[in-house]
């Protein structure tokens, strides 16, 4: 970043797995001259690249935190004699998918992940979460009131709160912190069939501009490696047109 | 599935090297060791009928420096011998010395012919995974010209990444697919470099399945259907012109004229659907051009019966020959006039109006047969074709005219052409099971058997014909005359041979467990297409 220029950074949330929609999220975030790139979980699960899109993050060296489906894959993993049975329970087989489909070394970094992050960015002090403050299967929707937002932050107070884990992005100042929901860059539930992702710009003394951004990505071969490779979990339509009930 | 054959093709776009495809594959965990670069010309050879291709092999002849060698790349690897054969040649006997012997086996008893000749450009590397996997990778830089054309100026316009699994898991070859598709943004390739070539070249590769967007589905309504089968059999006479005028085998003639019946048998089951009076324009466009290659086909046909034949009779040897030699007389006009025809410009607009019809939109509001989904389309046409052929076949007896048996003949093919266009729209999209495949199976067994007798009735005919030229021409001597008479004996045989063979072949084809499959496979294709529709819609 030059200096005296705003430094940019993307924020982005549960990729789920669907590489295409990775590598266009990506592109837009270079367009865009972002100088950081952060996901906020769910990473993998539900989709047919769960490799691919942890090599791709590992390789872009890209800050992440875990998700709870990605909690639920590395809780998978531990008990590897199981993961063939858990397949087949409806509950499980999207993780019990991806843990199987996933490499030594992807496991490792997936495992390597934090829950969330504190990190300064200029003067503005970023709290970055999947669910909220509160746990990662906890959302923030976009309808949330000041008193409910202070009930999950308590008495931490940063400029600027990222989450995910909805599906549904927003940008909103609430109660004096700036809230951002990054929406799902590959499984948006919001009747957006585009990904979304959260460009926040750190304009100095903790001020942050930030805005929603769409982006297309090619479906088709998404769902024809979700058949050729067997992946289970999500209909051929919520990916089309952008509806389903996904979050855990 | 063996790891190395394992293989995925990929278009390159001009200015992309194998180093430069390194540098953001090294950064993903693909670690690339020295590339080799070779530079060759090369001539792909094929037979009329692309054998070689259908079991994965391509056969070419490859020059690197002064001296060709044969080429022969395949599913187990490749491999290389000198090449002994007169440098210009139209057509190879598979029993040339120096050709390998894999493809020698492959190509059985036909030619082989140029398909396409490329200058490339090489690179070749293997690659590490990053999960215990290695790949070899090609980049290929050509340009290609057909067989009887100069080369091309200008830049190599066509470039191809080809990729194999050498070691490891097939996922980890659908990774490495994936992040070249998506990440490098690499489409996905037809083929290998002489695929490439002949699409771009916009010449037919022999043998090809019908392509995927001529494939009729279940799903589809009649007005779309009958413009893929009409676009599957345009494409396969495209295929057959040049080697039908150029006489290379007498397989290009012969796949030519059964496209055209072909093509006609399907103007007139999709009468209603495509406009009476177009498809009747249409059709008699093709009776022209059948009757000529018609003319050809039969003369071949009857020639190499009668070397069979003769071969069997010593004493008929002497007469089979005079009449092959008058039989080759009466050729050459024939094939002249076709060959005169397949050059006009009657013939060319014909081609254009056929392909203006396949490319053509379907209606926007399709009205009677035209909007019925083939699921329920197709197996009433097959019943109504089924119905004739029934009418008439059991009528049939033991000493019915062959008059009536050619008719039979006439009626089973229209059949056997209407389960044929539907047939892979009915194919289990699970198990790859044909419903239709005995029904064509036992169809294909009585038509052949009444064609053996046509042909012998035929023949009968045409042997009395030629006798009486030759004896009016005074260039058959009197004792020959008896040969003669053995020869027509033997196609009597023949013919009584293939009649008694009729009654066996009929009880087979008609039979009540047949007719009951046939009248379910409406039933069952609709509830699947039902049940297909269901389960697309359900939330999962």
């Amino acid at each position: 970043m030059a200096k005296g220029m705003a430094m940019r950074v993307v924020f982005l949330s549960d990729i789920h797995a669907n590489f295409p929609a990775l590598c266009r999220a990506l592109e837009c975030a270079q367009r865009h001259r972002a100088d950081r790139v952060i996901c906020a979980g769910d990473i993998v699960g539900h989709g047919p690249h769960p490799t691919e899109v942890v090599r791709l993050l590992a390789e872009q060296k890209v800050e992440a935190i875990l998700g709870n489906v990605d909690r639920k894959v590395l809780g998978l993993l531990e008990a590897p004699k199981k993961l063939r049975k858990r397949l087949e329970k409806k509950a499980h087989a999207p993780a019990a998918w991806a843990a199987l489909a996933l490499g030594d070394a992807e496991r490792a970094w997936l495992a390597a992940r934090p829950r969330e992050l504190r990190l300064g960015v200029g003067e503005a002090d970023v709290w970055v979460v999947h669910g909220s403050p509160l746990g990662d299967t906890d959302s923030i929707f976009p309808s949330i009131t000041a008193q409910a937002l202070i009930a999950k932050v308590g008495r931490l107070r940063p400029q600027l709160l990222v989450c995910g884990h909805s599906h549904i992005p927003f940008t909103r100042r609430i109660a004096g912190v700036r809230v951002v929901n990054c929406g799902s860059v590959g499984l948006p539930v919001d009747g957006d069939p585009r990904g979304a992702l959260a460009l926040c710009e750190f304009v100095g003394q903790g001020r942050v501009a930030c805005r929603i951004l769409r982006f297309a990505y090619p479906v088709e071969p998404v769902l024809a490696d979700l058949r050729s490779r067997g992946a289970t979990g999500v209909a051929a339509d919520a990916y089309r047109i952008g509806t389903t009930t996904i979050a855990e | 599935m063996e790891p190395g054959s394992v293989v995925g093709w990929f278009h390159l776009p001009p200015g992309i090297a194998l180093t430069s495809l390194a540098r953001p594959l090294r950064r993903a965990g693909y670690l690339a060791d020295r590339c080799a670069i070779s530079r060759y010309e090369c001539l792909f050879l094929e037979t009329q009928d692309g054998r070689l291709a259908k079991e994965g092999y391509r056969l070419s002849v490859r020059r690197t420096g002064h001296q060709p060698a044969w080429h022969l790349a395949g599913p187990d690897g490749e491999s290389a011998a000198p090449f002994e054969t007169q440098p210009a040649f139209r057509s190879l006997a598979p029993d040339e010395a120096g050709i390998p012997a894999t493809a020698r086996a492959l190509a059985g008893n036909r030619l082989l012919f140029p398909l396409v000749h490329l200058r490339v450009f090489a690179q070749d590397a293997s690659l590490q995974g990053p999960s215990a996997s290695r790949f070899s990778v090609r980049v290929e830089r050509f340009v290609a010209t057909p067989p009887w054309a100069r080369w091309p100026k200008g830049a190599w316009p066509h470039g191809l990444l080809t990729v194999r699994l050498l070691e490891g898991d097939p996922d980890a070859f659908l990774h490495f697919a994936t992040y070249l598709r998506d990440r490098l943004g690499l489409s996905a390739g037809a083929g290998d470099a002489c695929r490439v070539a002949l699409h771009a070249l916009g010449l037919p590769e022999p043998g090809v399945p019908v392509p995927p967007h001529l494939r009729v589905h279940l799903e589809e309504v009649l007005a779309v259907a009958a413009r893929k089968v009409v676009g599957q059999q345009v494409l396969k006479m495209r295929a057959n012109i040049r080697g039908a005028l150029e006489d290379l085998d007498p397989e290009y003639l012969h796949d030519l004229r059964v496209a055209t019946r072909r093509l006609r048998s399907a103007l007139r089951l999709f009468a209603d659907v495509v406009g009476p009076r177009r498809c009747d324009a249409l059709r008699a466009e093709l009776n022209w051009i059948g009757g000529l290659s018609g003319a050809v086909r039969d003369l071949d046909v009857f020639r190499l019966n009668l070397q069979g034949q003769a071969q069997r009779l010593a004493e008929a040897g002497a007469i089979a020959g005079l009449l092959a030699e008058e039989l080759g007389r009466q050729r050459g006009p024939a094939r002249d006039a076709l060959v005169a025809a397949l050059s006009s410009r009657r013939f060319a607009s014909l081609m254009r109006r056929l392909e203006a019809l396949a490319t053509s939109p379907p209606p926007r509001g399709p009205r009677g047969a035209q909007g019925i989904p083939v699921a329920a389309a197709a197996p009433a046409l097959i019943r109504k074709a089924q119905k004739r052929v029934l009418r008439l076949g059991r009528a049939i007896g033991p000493d019915s005219p062959a008059a009536d048996l050619h008719r039979l003949r006439i009626l089973f093919k229209r059949l056997r052409y209407a389960c044929e266009f539907f047939s892979e729209a009915f194919l289990d999209p699970v198990s790859g099971a044909d419903p239709l495949a005995d029904y064509i199976r036992a169809m294909t067994r009585f038509q052949d058997c009444l064609g053996e007798h046509q042909d012998a009735v035929t023949a009968m005919a045409r042997i009395q014909g030629l006798a009486t030229e030759a004896v009016q021409r005074s260039v058959l001597a009197p004792e020959r005359l008896l040969d003669l008479g053995a020869l027509i004996q033997v196609q009597r045989e023949i013919a009584r041979d293939r009649r008694e063979r009729l009654a066996k072949l009929w009880s087979r084809f008609d039979r009540r467990a047949v007719r009951k499959r046939l009248e379910a496979l409406g039933g069952e294709t609709r509830q699947n297409a039902r049940a297909g529709d269901s389960s697309e819609t359900a939330p999962a």
